[in-house]
């Protein structure tokens, strides 16, 4: 089987399917948690779209250590700068632009369930949210962690655990657990 | 042994503890069945944090044409040497400097008529 890193050559020289590959491969796991970050489903398709980019337009010969944390990092960090951006659209009272506003994430979750923990988690510090989406929905090691958000891993575990507590005690109030 | 506490489960569940405290708790749980329960519960609130599955569309990310950026980028690094030529040029040609033409003016001397060697050093002196 072809790993992610040759797929990754492969595609810079103009194999296509390589990219098929490489952005299949990755492409839900991505496109699920930039949405949980920036709250848009239509920026997340963007960001992930924008990371297959500056991979394959890249000419950095980084061929070590983990595929999906180097892929994550890239994505991870793309999401961190839009929402930024919608936020302080958001703050300008530009809401209103219906036309250019992004697809909010809940016009994708088609459960009441899967709202209430989507709400809970977006309740959350951006560390504590961050950490927990990279957990749980990068499905990434405390070790890809750390080094996708250049935090001791020590600081890392302490957010994850902090983060699972608080949202288990949310989600019991509110009868979802 | 006395019951791990609700953090020290979850601690178990997210894999935070450490070998020997993970194994005496495992232990423990096998023998209990309260605390069994209890960390089943703890299993299954954790697992939903991760479970939300959006309705999404997956998009179809076409291949980028490298070679089409590649060759844009290297225009626009062209055109930007080509304007950054254009305007030197034309900023030397409004603010050349005035050349001052020096026009070299050479000094004629006189031929020595009488040289100094035909007097003795006395007369020098009465001169």
């Amino acid at each position: 089987m072809t790993s992610d890193w040759e797929n990754l050559t492969r595609a810079k020289h103009g194999d296509e399917t390589a990219w098929k590959d490489l952005s299949c491969s990755h492409q839900k796991r991505l496109i699920k948690m930039a949405m949980l970050i920036t709250g848009s489903v239509a920026a997340a398709k963007d960001i992930v779209q924008e990371t297959f980019l500056y991979l394959v337009k890249s000419t950095t010969r980084h061929q070590s250590g983990s595929f999906k944390a180097y892929i994550t990092t890239i994505a991870y960090h793309l999401a961190l700068k839009e929402k930024k951006r919608l936020h302080s659209v958001t703050e300008l009272g530009e809401t209103d632009l219906s036309e250019q506003s992004p697809q909010p994430l809940e016009t994708v979750l088609l459960t009441e369930r899967d709202l209430h923990i989507a709400k809970t988690i977006n309740s959350l510090s951006d560390d504590h949210r961050n950490v927990l989406i990279l957990r749980f929905y990068g499905d990434h090691s405390y070790e890809d962690i750390a080094e996708i958000t250049k935090q001791p891993i020590g600081t890392v575990k302490s957010r994850i655990f902090y983060a699972v507590k608080k949202c288990r005690e949310v989600l019991k109030q509110k009868g979802i657990i | 042994m006395e019951h791990p506490t609700e953090d020290k489960l979850l601690g178990l569940e997210l894999e935070l503890l450490d070998a020997e405290e993970k194994q005496r708790i495992r232990e423990h749980i096998r023998e209990c069945k309260k605390c069994e329960m209890r960390f089943s519960k703890v299993v299954a609130d954790t697992q939903i944090l991760g479970s939300i599955d959006p309705e999404i569309v997956l998009p179809i990310y076409d291949y980028p044409d490298i070679d089409k950026h590649s060759f844009r980028a290297i225009l626009r690094f062209a055109a930007v040497l080509l304007i950054g030529f254009i305007i030197g040029y034309g900023t030397s040609l409004f603010s050349r400097p005035v050349c001052n033409n020096v026009v070299p003016q050479y000094l004629k001397t006189k031929p020595v008529e009488q040289p100094m060697f035909q007097f003795t050093s006395t007369e020098v002196v009465d001169l």
